[in-house]
């Protein structure tokens, strides 16, 4: 394999690789506030990209306000969520396998609406980047490689510096890892779980938004990009901030040189049966070790 | 009195199975009939999952791709091999309950949402493999021309309502056996259940199977009835949609199961008038079954079953 | 020859020695009791003998055969049985379930003959009908068979806990704190179904920190400290010895 192969493989593995990490971040932080996994979140990204599509490209709103909206709705849409149905199922001690449940009949409930709101026929829409690639080093490189990068970027410092530096965000981390103390400090647990969701939302439309120049949208994309994403995240080491970006660019660059190296068409078998042999010797992923129980 | 629940108990599932035996003679159109069909196939699916979910307290999101196995299997065999129907009809859920062993294996280690999400990459691996095995599997376009068990429709439906009423019937006795117990004893405590004799991971593994077998069957009834089989039928959104039935049910209940698919195998049926928008309403519908699943229990028909259960599973143990 | 000898035991949670080198024998038909100040290993002791913690050094010799290598279901079979801490019953089950499961090894029952409901299966429930009864008499649960378990008050449950023990017709029980949590006519009750189980013939070795109980019931007992055994002997014994009253009974002042 030529330098240029190499390089050029890298970057688009990256680029995928950290779409699966903002989505993997949002299934950890729901899982540190809440203890649930939420299932939906590949199809939260489904809709994410699909919110984008409609405010882009048919009200042709410019490229950074349409983006903006699709956050803001993704996430009060995620708030509300947590707020009428997930945290009441918490309060009234609903045994934790049903919510999980309730996780996959929203998935269910969310690609059901796409279809009927956008129809079966996958979407694209121009680059907001350009699709003229750059040539680098010697290499053809997409545009929104880099902005992807750095978009991606900005955002984890800026998630970083929200969740370690504000006083929400610090309640917000007091929930995840002391509940009861934390609700006996007055931090309202109910509306830091809601918050979590809101963040856990947005990151999902961001990968939704940033997918949308590599791959077209469809109402079934978030199948694979979900369980993707799941390998992000335990891969990493569920519940792990850095966990979530490890995991999702070693799943992304694996990804792509395998289906360079070996096949396309097996990709995705080689990725899950890369996640089950990782659960299998090491289940508490790179950097959280620890899942089992004292006795 | 134990004889009296038992006889009780085997009398639900008695009315339902005669009031099934009546819908042939009634005559119901073909379209009607078919869901009926294919509301009884689905029971056993879910039956599956309540051995599996139910007793034993491990979640599956892979049960479509083992549904996938049992029909490929049979509608490959008939096709392709010439293998005759009955014979294909029983290798299917053979084979499918050793593909499904293999599901189990991760369930010695993994728990919770990393054993869910094992499960749907399994499942996931199946359809791809399904998808791109073009030769063998038709690939997208799908393997067409598989003929049923039985040709005639009528003795079709007694043949499933039959296999059902078998495998209802024997999935109690399961319930309230030792085996049951020592499942139900995984999904509460698997420390007790192992310190007091239990081999957890022959057991999980004796639930996968058991439960594997079952879906197998499930989907080697399903390409009989269909005649027709693709991967689209066999994603996520379908094991999803046998896991809310399995809920629905009420998780541990047989007669639950049975009455919970045949609804919910209607359902989009039910709401056909609303066209586009009906698939949308129908999880709508599952959305809030579950979140008000605590508040329904009081009424729901499901707990009444339980109850039933419960009482029988006493009463097993000998009544006063 | 000691019908349950530990030696030179070791159990390590990362930097942690939890059970230090420890050697312990019970013997047949004894009571022993296994004391020590919280965090002193007592529990880990038991975890690593029922095979749930693998041990990291040492011997568990148990009627002859190295036992530390088995699975706990495997130990189960072997003929010990146990009692948890936390109390660890089947909430959601019934109480004559409970005590059920205790007869896990003993039930022949398979697939086959259980899907067809055979005389063998009918018969063997019947069976293991009397064998639970006759337990739930022992510990005075047989007005509670039908109850869910979880409805029933802390005491309770933590005999029933012996009950599904001692169905499993062990050699040896072991019992974590039987008395933690009761009422002194409850402790004086449990005393009694102590004895009760011994004069069928299965040894205990038991942890307790309740020093009546450990005195009227014990024929030897181990103090351990740090998961090192610093005194052995009879209650009485150990009562004098300097070392104990320093680290044990000197702390807890209530002796
Ligand atoms: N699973 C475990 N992981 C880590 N440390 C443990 C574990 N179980 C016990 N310990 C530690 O081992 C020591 C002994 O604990 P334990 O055996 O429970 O004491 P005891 O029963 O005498 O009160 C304690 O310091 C405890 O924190
Ligand atoms: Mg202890």
């Amino acid at each position: 394999m030529s330098l240029a192969t190499l390089i050029q493989l890298i970057f688009q593995g990256l680029n995928m690789g950290l779409i699966y990490a903002l989505a993997a971040l949002g299934i950890s932080l729901i899982w540190n506030a809440s203890g649930l996994f939420n299932f939906s979140q590949g199809d939260l990204l489904t809709i994410g990209g699909y919110i984008m599509l409609t405010f882009f490209s048919f009200l042709s709103l410019p490229y950074p306000v349409a983006f903006l909206i699709t956050i803001v709705i993704m996430g009060i849409a995620g708030y509300l969520l947590s707020k009428g149905y997930f945290y009441p199922m918490f309060q009234q001690n609903f045994n934790p396998q049903i919510i999980l449940i309730g996780t996959v009949a929203l998935s269910v409930f969310i690609r059901n609406s796409v279809l009927l709101t956008w129809g079966p026929n996958a979407k694209t829409y121009t680059n907001p980047f350009g699709s003229k690639p750059l040539a680098l080093f010697g290499v053809n490189l997409m545009p929104h490689y880099f902005w992807n990068i750095v978009i991606v970027a900005v955002l984890v410092l800026a998630l970083q510096m929200f969740l370690k530096g504000t006083v929400i965000g610090i309640a917000m981390r007091a929930v995840a890892q002391k509940p009861v103390a934390a609700s006996l400090m007055g931090v309202k647990v109910g509306q830091m779980i809601s918050l979590t969701f809101l963040l856990s939302t947005g990151l999902a439309a961001i990968s939704g938004i940033l997918i949308a120049p590599i791959i077209p949208l469809t109402p079934e994309m978030g199948g694979l990009l979900a369980i993707k994403a799941f390998a992000a995240a335990l891969i990493g080491g569920l519940g792990s901030f850095g966990g979530a970006l490890v995991g999702g660019i070693i799943i992304g660059i694996a990804e792509v040189f395998f289906a360079t190296l070996v096949t396309s068409t097996y990709k995705d078998v080689f990725i899950f049966a890369v996640l089950i042999a990782f659960l299998m010797i090491r289940p508490g992923g790179i950097f959280r070790a620890d899942i089992s129980e004292k006795v | 009195m134990g004889k009296i629940f038992d006889t009780i108990k085997n009398n639900i599932l008695i009315v339902i199975a005669l009031l099934l035996a009546l819908i042939p003679v009634i005559g119901v159109p073909s379209y009607q009939f078919y869901i009926i069909e294919r509301g009884l196939q689905n029971a056993i699916i879910v039956i599956s999952l309540v051995i599996l979910l139910g007793y034993t307290g491990q979640l599956s999101l892979g049960h479509a791709g083992l549904l996938a196995t049992g029909a490929y299997t049979y509608g490959i065999l008939v096709v392709s091999y010439n293998v005759n129907p009955w014979i294909a009809f029983l290798i299917a859920p053979i084979f499918t309950a050793l593909i499904g062993a293999l599901l189990g294996i991760p369930s010695f280690k993994l728990t919770g949402p990393f054993l869910v999400v094992t499960t749907i990459a399994l499942g996931e691996i199946v359809r791809i493999l399904i998808l791109n095995w073009e030769k063998l599997t038709g690939g997208p376009y799908g393997l067409t021309g598989i003929t049923s068990i039985i040709s005639n429709s009528k003795l079709m439906f007694y043949l499933i309502l039959i296999i059902v009423y078998f495998i209802s019937v024997a999935t109690s006795r399961l319930s309230v056996s030792k085996i049951g117990l020592a499942f139900k004893a995984i999904k509460e405590d698997e420390v007790a259940a192992e310190v007091m004799g239990v081999d957890v991971k022959r057991y999980k593994l004796l639930a996968f199977t058991i439960s594997s077998f079952l879906a197998g069957l499930s989907g080697a009834i399903f390409a009989s009835l269909t005649g027709y089989l693709n991967p689209d039928s066999f994603t996520f959104a379908d094991s999803a949609t046998f896991l809310l039935m399995t809920v629905l049910g009420g998780m541990s209940s047989v007669p639950g199961a049975i009455l919970s698919s045949l609804a919910v195998t209607a359902l989009p049926e039910i709401l056909r008038f609303m066209a586009r928008s009906r698939m949308v309403i129908y999880s709508l519908v599952l959305l809030l079954i579950i979140r008000y699943s605590k508040q329904l229990s009081s009424v729901k028909i499901s707990k009444f079953f339980l109850k039933k259960k419960n009482k029988e599973d006493l009463v097993v143990g000998g009544g006063e | 020859m000691a019908l349950l000898e530990t030696i030179g035991l070791v159990k390590r949670f990362g930097g942690l020695t939890a059970v230090d080198h420890l050697d312990l024998q019970v013997n047949e038909g004894e009571i022993c009791g296994l004391i020590g100040p919280n965090g002193s290993g007592k529990t880990t002791v038991l975890n690593v003998i029922t095979g749930i913690y693998k041990n990291d050094g040492g011997k568990v010799i148990f009627n002859g055969k190295e036992i530390h290598i088995l699975t706990p279901h495997e130990i189960c079979e072997h003929g010990i049985a146990r009692t948890f801490q936390n109390i660890r019953v089947l909430g959601s089950q019934t109480v004559y379930d409970n005590v059920r499961l205790g007869l896990h090894i003993q039930t022949k029952s398979d697939l086959f003959n259980i899907i067809f409901n055979t005389k063998q299966v009918r018969e063997e429930n019947e069976r293991i009908r009397k064998i639970i009864e006759e337990a739930l008499d022992i510990v005075g649960l047989r007005k509670e068979k039908n109850e869910i378990t979880k409805n029933l008050p802390y005491g309770k449950q933590k005999v029933l806990e012996i009950a599904r023990a001692i169905v499993a017709k062990p050699k040896l029980l072991l019992l974590d704190e039987p008395a933690a949590g009761l009422n002194t006519a409850e402790t004086e009750n449990l005393m009694e179904i102590v004895r009760n189980i011994r004069k069928r013939g299965i040894s205990i070795l038991l942890i307790e920190h309740e020093m009546a109980f450990v005195g009227g019931l014990t024929d030897k007992v181990y103090v351990i400290n740090y998961g090192k055994k610093i005194a052995e002997g009879t209650f009485n014994e150990i009562k004098k010895n300097p070392s104990v009253i320093q680290v044990y009974l000197g702390t807890k002042g209530d002796e």
